[in-house]
């Protein structure tokens, strides 16, 4: 199989892509992909962002991930679920300071732990590998937690943000046990399974990262609510998956969530007599 | 002077509460004066007689209830009414001072044991405003309860007096540090909801293995505290001992790098003028009464965070206040500013000044006057 880095890209797919990127449709309601305006620079700001990208099998669609991050990161760690395309290889040739890491076991939870083990930024951003979300929004991510939170969260739901990936029934099961975790721990989330957070490195030992699967997000977003850190959420688009296609079971995964919601709720401490107070807040564009 | 202190609990019980009334009791009693504590047991009626005061407990359980007075003690009170001079009445609720005043007792005082908005609230605001109306005195622990109490009923203003809790200076200078090799995060307090202790223990999660949190007190929270620090992971480095005697909290206070008062509405200060008075720095809520007290002289430098504030907020605050302990100027204690003894004293000429009233007009300054609530607080309830 050939390599997939940019030298491989074929002349006119780049030019498509500078095209989609850099000269955006204004009649096109829902935003296209890379059709913002790009960011500021996060040198500015003077934290270090270190970006965290769990990816398998994700050679085709890393181009386009990897060229929308912004200037002035700390670093990129690539965490690789044992990938049988180019994957490390493409990600190497677009970043040649890309930080790639083997995941110790399996799942994304596992990918996720292990990038967050070696970070050495103030600031980690986690983001997916197909494309779905855009890096370009991580100054916006990073503004909100200058501004005092602790943890942001990327919201699909939340005014300004939208999805053009989630199916009917992946969004009845989001609300679903949205609903549910509000309503158990008192929080106001909009979107509890976006893969989209940003959060300051001292609040890793608040997370414990020690879940598999996709129930990761729920299994942070519960335990950044018990610990009473401040989360604000910021409206964020989804993109539709590029190439390939996703590994994530609305049933199995649902369930796994599910489980991981009331395991939480179930133990001791995470009774409401004890539970902290959470501020949230929405951040609009 | 025959004066009988009424309190819903006393020690050795736990609580600030109980702390004054034993303060209160044997200082007067050291002046010369007749005290009677008459408080809430268990089991049965008990007098114990010492130290020149009398201890008097009736039992207000019934069944798995607790009344909010006694029978027994109601019924002494109405049969000893005219016995005492004075009668103050310590509670953390209004129903005992109301039931008191029922007992027909003359020279009645009130001191609120809990913070101010507790009686002000629904459905307390009316009750206390009869219990106000009637009582000779009003004592408040600070300036700002005196506020909150003559806004909502400013009729009461010339009645209310602030007495604050007293610092023993001496026994704190006096008591031995413990060992320590880590620096020490004391949180004492009741262990129940709003005490903001969970916010020390998520704190500590984010906080270097040089600091140990130590949690005195106990309460209904104990066990989830625990577990709460297990889940965090830093079980290791949170210890609780319980509920402890003054001189054991005050050689913690002493051993004490850092202490934290963090309730989320309402706290006290004492712990913030004890600890400031030991000398360590502290970390408190931004709170009206903290604020009070950290602008008191002193030697605890006290770092103030948001009520509502992170974890992470707090772990900077005791990071801050640790590196402001360890500098030259910590760990000198200061006289505190007013002491158990001022205290005890300020109470007395009260005492003597509303006895005196009560010679001159037998019903007592102000006592009966109609007392409305302002109109602030009619919307409130």
């Amino acid at each position: 199989m050939p390599s997939l880095g940019l030298e491989a890209i074929p002349e006119e797919h780049l030019e498509a892509i500078a095209q989609e990127y850099l000269e955006p449709d204004p009649e096109v309601a829902s935003p296209a992909r890379g059709s913002r305006q790009p960011e500021p620079s996060l040198g500015r700001l003077g934290w270090r962002v270190s970006v965290v990208i769990a990816a398998m099998n994700e050679a085709e669609n890393l181009p386009y991930v990897l060229g929308r991050l912004p200037d002035g990161l700390h670093e990129l760690i690539l965490v690789d679920g044992h990938s049988v395309d180019d994957t490390v290889s493409v990600a190497q040739s677009l970043c040649p300071h890309v930080r790639i890491v083997t995941q110790t076991g399996r799942g994304k939870g596992n990918a996720l732990a292990d990038g967050f083990a070696i970070c050495t930024g103030d600031i980690i951003v986690a983001l997916d590998a197909d494309g779905s979300t855009d890096a370009a929004e991580i100054p916006r991510f990073v503004a909100a937690l200058t501004n005092g939170a602790d943890f942001v969260k990327g919201s699909r739901f939340a005014q300004g943000g939208s999805s053009a990936d989630i199916t009917r029934t992946r969004s009845l099961g989001n609300y679903f046990l949205n609903t549910f975790v509000n309503v158990l721990y008192g929080t106001h989330y909009t979107d509890l399974c976006y893969g989209y957070n940003a959060f300051w490195v001292r609040c890793l030992p608040y997370m414990r990262v020690d879940c598999d699967g996709f129930e990761v997000e729920t299994l942070i977003n519960v335990r950044i609510a018990k610990a009473g850190l401040v989360v604000h959420e910021v409206p964020s688009y989804e993109h539709p998956r590029l190439h390939g296609s996703s590994n994530l079971h609305a049933v199995r995964d649902g369930s796994r969530v599910l489980r991981t919601i009331l395991r939480e709720r179930l133990s001791v401490a995470s009774r409401p007599s004890l539970r902290p107070r959470i501020s949230h807040r929405s951040l609009a564009r | 002077m025959k004066v009988a202190l009424v309190a819903s609990s006393f020690v050795p019980d736990p609580g600030r509460l109980e702390r004054r009334v034993y303060r209160l009791a044997h200082g007067l009693a050291q002046r010369g004066v007749e005290v009677e504590v008459l408080t809430h047991g268990m089991a049965r009626s008990t007098i114990h007689s010492g130290e020149g005061l009398t201890v008097r407990r009736f039992p207000n359980a019934a069944g798995p209830l607790r009344l909010a007075i006694a029978p027994k003690l109601w019924e002494h009170l109405r049969r000893a009414a005219g016995r005492y001079d004075v009668v103050d009445v310590h509670c953390r609720r209004a129903p005992l001072a109301l039931a008191v005043r029922t007992a027909g007792v003359r020279g009645l005082v009130f001191t609120p044991g809990s913070p101010m908005e507790t009686f002000l609230r629904f459905p307390y605001a009316r009750a206390t405003g009869g219990l106000v109306a009637s009582a000779s005195g009003i004592i408040c622990y600070s300036e700002r309860e005196r506020h909150l109490l003559c806004g909502a009923f400013p009729a009461v203003s010339g009645r209310t007096h602030v007495v604050p809790d007293g610092v023993d200076a001496e026994a704190l200078s006096a008591a031995e540090p413990f060992e320590s090799p880590e620096v020490v995060v004391l949180a004492a307090d009741r262990l129940r909801r709003g005490t903001g202790v969970e916010r020390a223990i998520a704190a500590m999660a984010s906080l270097g293995s040089g600091f140990r949190l130590v949690v005195l007190g106990a309460g209904p929270a104990r066990a989830r505290l625990s577990a709460y620090a297990a889940d965090l992971r830093v079980s290791s480095r949170v210890q609780f001992p319980g509920a402890v005697p003054d001189p054991v909290l005050h050689r913690w206070l002493r051993t004490a790098g850092v202490v934290v008062s963090l309730p989320g509405e309402h706290g006290s200060g004492s712990l913030v003028a004890e600890a400031r008075a030991a000398g360590a720095s502290v970390v408190a809520s931004d709170l009206p009464v903290h604020r009070d007290v950290a602008e008191r002289p002193g030697s605890g430098h006290v770092v103030l965070v948001s009520p509502q504030g992170s974890p992470l907020d707090v772990a900077d605050a005791i990071d801050e206040a640790a590196q402001l302990s360890i500098l030259p100027s910590a760990h000198t204690l200061t006289p505190a500013e007013s002491s158990w003894e001022a205290a005890v004293d300020s109470t007395l000429m009260l005492y003597r000044e509303l006895t005196e009233d009560a010679i001159r007009s037998p019903r007592g300054r102000g006592a009966g006057q109609a007392v409305r609530p302002s109109a602030r607080t009619r919307r409130a309830g």
